[in-house]
C-alpha cells in the first residue's frame, strides 16, 4: 500500500491515463468521419449506376449497356443485375436489399468482396439491384488498427516505461530521505540520504536534510562536551566536599555536629542523585544507550522487582502484589528497564504510602497502580517534566525526576507512557511497542 | 597491596590516597595521563584506579594500552560521567570495577579489595561456614547453632554474597549490584529492608552477632 501513496506513481499513472484517453478520442473520431465519408462515397456510386441506366431511354439500349457494366465490372467492386421483359444480365445472382455479407453472396470466393451495399432500383421498363463493395471500409479498419498496433501501443510503453524509472528513481530518493529522518529522529545523529544530490528539487530537500542533520549532530555534540565538561566541574567540588564531610566525621564531634554532619551528608547525597538523574535523562534524550539493547524477559523482571520491593513495602505498611499474564520479550535494556519499574513502584510508595499497590504485566502493557491521591488530570503532563513537582508533594522527598526519568526510558524503548485515575489513585501504563 | 592511583584532582588524589595508605596499602598517585601510562606500563602493581578523564593521555587510553599489551592488573574506573554508554564502554574497554564519583571511601576501599582476592574458580566449595552458621549450596539449607533457618530465595542469596566474600565490607551498592542485579541507586531502603528480615532469622535469636554493620560503608560477615 506504501508504494500507492507514492506521488510520482500517482502522477504518471494519471498522465498515462490522460494520454491514452486523448489518443483514443483522437482515432475514434477521425474513424467516424472516414468511415461516415467512405459509406457516402459507395452510396453514391451506386446511385450513379442507377441514374446512369434510368438516363437511358430505349428498352433494348438499356439493356445492352447493363450488359456491357455487368461484363466489364469487377464483381469485387460492382455487382449488377438487370431484368427487362424476361431478359436477365448479370455478374451476381439476385442479393436483397441493405448490407449484405460474402457468405450470402453464392460466387467464387477469391472474386468478391468482404460485403456489399445492394440497391434496387425500378427503372420502369426493367428492375436494376446495384451491388457496391465495401472493401474500402475494411481497410479502413485494418488501418485503423494498424494505426493502435504501431503508433499508440509502442507510445504507451515507452511512456509506462519513462513513467516507471522516473517513479522508481523519486520514490527511492524519497524513501532515502524518509529513512533518514526516521533515523534521525531515534537519535541516530550520524544518519544521511548521503551524496550525489541530483539537480531536482528532491535532491535539494536531501541536502538540506544532510545540512540540518550536520548541524543537529554538532549542536547535539557541543551539548554533550559541555554537560561533560559540567559534570567534570561541578562534580570536582561535590566529591571535594564529600571527602572533608567524611574526614570531619573522623575526627572527634560533639552530637549536636555530628548530627549536623549527617544532615549535610544526606544533602550531599541528594544532590549527587538529582545530578546523576539530570545528567542521564539528557543522555537518554539524546539517544544513548539504544546501540546495546537486546531481547528482555519483562515477566521476568517484574516478578524479580515485585519480590524487591515487597519488602520495601511492608517496611511502609503498604502491600505490594504482581500480576504477570505470560512470558514478554521486550528489545531493551534490562537495567534501564529495572530503573524503570523501580522508580515507578518508589513513586507509589513515596506518593501513596500505606496503600494497596499493584504491579502487573499484561499483553504488551505494563502498569503500576495505587489507592494514594492521584493527579489531576490538567497536571498530568506536568509531572513528566523535569524536576516538576506537584506542589501538594513539595513536602515528602524525592528529586522531581523519577517520572523524567520513566518517560525518558519509555521513549527509549519506544514505548508509550499513559497516566491514568484508578479511582481512586494514580495508574501509570507502559505499553511497549509491537 | 601496592596500588597506582592516576587522579589528577589533588583533593581527591590525596582523600585516595591517604585513605588507603591508612588502610596499610602502598601508594603511587600521579596526577597526569602521560606518566600513568608509563608508571602503569612498568610498575607492577596489584590493582590500579584510574580517573577517565585525566590531564595529557585519558584514562581510557591508558586502560586500552594496557589490555593491548596484555596486562591483567585488576583496574577500577573512576568517572564523572555516569551514563548508560559511560559504564558499558569502560568495562568494554578492559576495566574489571566502575565507580561514579562521588564516591564515599569505603566504597572505593570495598570494591578494591573485592578486586584484589578474586577467589579462584577452581574451589568451589559445597559449603559456606562461618562461626557456627553453615550453608549448603547443593540441599540450599542453612542451620546455625544446630538449628534450622529457613530463608527465601533473596535471603539466602544475599547470606551467600556475604558468606562469599567473608571478612570483606560489601557497601549497599554492591549488594544491589551482586544480589539484586540493580545497577542504580534507589530512593529506598531497599538493602536495610532486606538485610533487615535476614537478620531476623539469622541473627535476632542467637547471642553472637553475626552480620556486622560497618559504619558508613556496608555490611560484613566476620572472619
Amino acid at each position: 500500500m506504501k508504494r500507492l501513496r507514492s506521488t510520482p506513481l500517482k502522477l504518471s499513472v494519471v498522465l498515462i491515463a490522460v494520454f491514452t484517453g486523448f489518443m483514443t478520442v483522437g482515432l475514434a473520431v477521425a474513424y467516424a468521419l472516414m468511415h461516415e465519408a467512405l459509406s457516402a462515397d459507395i452510396e453514391l456510386r451506386a446511385d450513379q449506376v442507377i441514374a446512369e441506366l434510368a438516363t437511358i431511354p430505349e428498352s433494348d439500349e438499356r439493356l445492352e449497356r447493363a450488359g456491357e457494366i455487368a461484363r466489364a465490372a469487377d464483381p469485387r467492386a460492382l455487382l449488377i443485375r438487370f431484368t427487362l421483359d424476361g431478359e436477365t444480365v448479370a455478374n451476381s445472382p439476385e442479393l436483397r436489399d441493405g448490407v449484405v455479407h460474402e457468405d450470402d453472396v453464392p460466387l467464387p470466393e477469391p472474386t468478391i468482396a468482404d460485403s456489399y451495399l445492394v440497391r434496387h432500383a425500378d427503372l420502369a421498363p426493367g428492375t436494376l439491384m446495384v451491388g457496391i463493395g465495401r472493401d474500402s471500409l475494411s481497410e479502413l479498419v485494418e488501418t485503423f488498427v494498424s494505426i493502435l498496433g504501431f503508433a499508440l501501443l509502442p507510445a504507451l510503453m515507452l511512456t509506462s516505461a519513462i513513467g516507471i524509472v522516473a517513479v522508481r528513481r523519486t520514490t527511492a530518493r524519497v524513501e532515502a530521505i524518509r529513512d533518514t529522518l526516521h533515523r534521525l529522529s531515534e537519535g541516530a545523529l550520524d544518519a544521511r540520504v548521503g551524496a550525489p544530490h541530483p539537480d531536482t528539487d528532491l535532491g535539494d530537500i536531501s541536502r538540506d536534510v544532510d545540512r540540518m542533520a550536520e548541524a543537529q549532530e554538532a549542536a547535539t555534540g557541543a551539548l554533550r562536551q559541555i554537560g561533560a565538561d559540567i559534570a567534570h566541574d561541578l562534580k570536582t567540588p561535590i566529591q571535594r566536599v564529600a571527602v572533608r564531610l567524611e574526614r570531619l566525621g573522623d575526627a572527634e564531634l560533639p552530637d549536636a555536629a555530628r548530627d549536623l554532619l549527617e544532615q549535610a551528608q544526606d544533602e550531599t547525597a541528594q544532590i549527587i542523585a538529582t545530578f546523576q538523574s539530570l545528567l542521564q535523562i539528557a543522555q537518554l534524550e539524546g539517544g544513548q544507550g539504544r546501540d546495546g539493547f537486546k531481547p528482555v524477559d519483562l515477566g521476568a523482571l517484574v516478578r524479580d522487582m515485585a519480590e524487591i520491593y515487597e519488602t520495601v513495602a511492608e517496611d511502609g505498611d503498604a502491600r505490594l502484589t504482581s500480576a504477570v499474564a505470560g512470558p514478554l520479550s521486550v528489545n531493551g535494556d534490562k537495567h534501564l528497564l529495572s530503573r524503570l519499574i523501580a522508580n515507578l513502584l518508589e513513586n507509589a510508595l513515596r506518593h501513596a504510602p500505606g496503600t494497596d499497590i499493584r504491579l502487573s504485566l499484561a499483553g504488551r502493557t505494563l502498569s503500576v497502580t495505587d489507592g494514594g491521591p492521584g493527579i489531576p488530570v490538567d497536571q498530568r503532563e506536568l509531572v513528566l517534566r523535569r524536576l516538576a513537582r506537584l506542589e501538594a508533594s513539595r513536602s515528602t522527598p524525592g528529586s522531581g525526576l523519577g517520572l523524567a526519568m520513566v518517560k525518558a526510558i519509555a521513549d527509549l524503548h519506544g514505548a508509550t507512557l499513559t497516566l491514568g485515575d484508578a479511582q481512586p489513585g494514580l495508574v501509570v501504563t507502559v505499553r511497549f511497542p509491537g | 597491596m601496592h596500588i597506582l592511583v592516576i587522579e589528577d584532582d589533588p583533593t581527591t588524589g590525596d582523600y585516595i590516597a591517604s585513605g588507603l595508605r591508612a588502610e596499610g596499602h602502598v601508594v603511587d598517585l600521579i596526577d597526569n595521563g602521560r606518566d600513568g601510562l608509563v608508571q602503569a606500563m612498568t610498575g607492577t602493581y596489584d590493582v590500579m584506579v584510574l580517573d577517565r578523564m585525566v590531564p595529557d593521555i585519558d584514562g581510557m587510553s591508558i586502560l586500552r594500552t594496557l589490555r593491548a599489551a596484555k596486562n591483567p592488573t585488576p583496574v577500577i574506573l573512576l568517572t564523572a560521567l555516569g551514563g548508560v554508554e559511560d559504564r558499558i564502554d569502560g568495562l568494554n574497554a578492559g576495566a574489571d570495577d566502575y565507580l561514579v564519583k562521588p564516591f564515599a571511601f569505603g566504597e572505593l576501599s570495598a570494591r578494591l579489595t573485592a578486586l584484589s582476592r578474586r577467589p579462584p574458580p577452581s574451589e568451589e566449595p559445597t559449603v559456606l561456614k562461618a562461626r557456627d552458621l553453615e550453608m549448603n549450596l547443593l540441599t540450599r539449607k542453612v542451620t546455625r547453632a544446630g538449628q534450622a533457618i529457613d530463608l527465601q530465595p533473596r535471603e539466602f542469596a544475599l547470606l551467600e554474597h556475604l558468606l562469599r566474600r567473608k571478612g570483606r565490607v560489601q557497601t549497599r551498592t554492591m549488594l544491589l549490584e551482586g544480589v539484586w542485579d540493580i545497577h542504580f541507586d534507589p530512593q529506598t531502603n531497599v538493602v536495610e529492608s532486606h538485610m533487615s528480615r535476614l537478620r531476623t532469622k539469622v541473627d535476632k535469636p542467637f547471642d553472637v552477632t553475626l552480620i556486622e554493620t560497618v559504619r558508613g560503608s556496608g555490611y560484613r560477615i566476620a572472619e
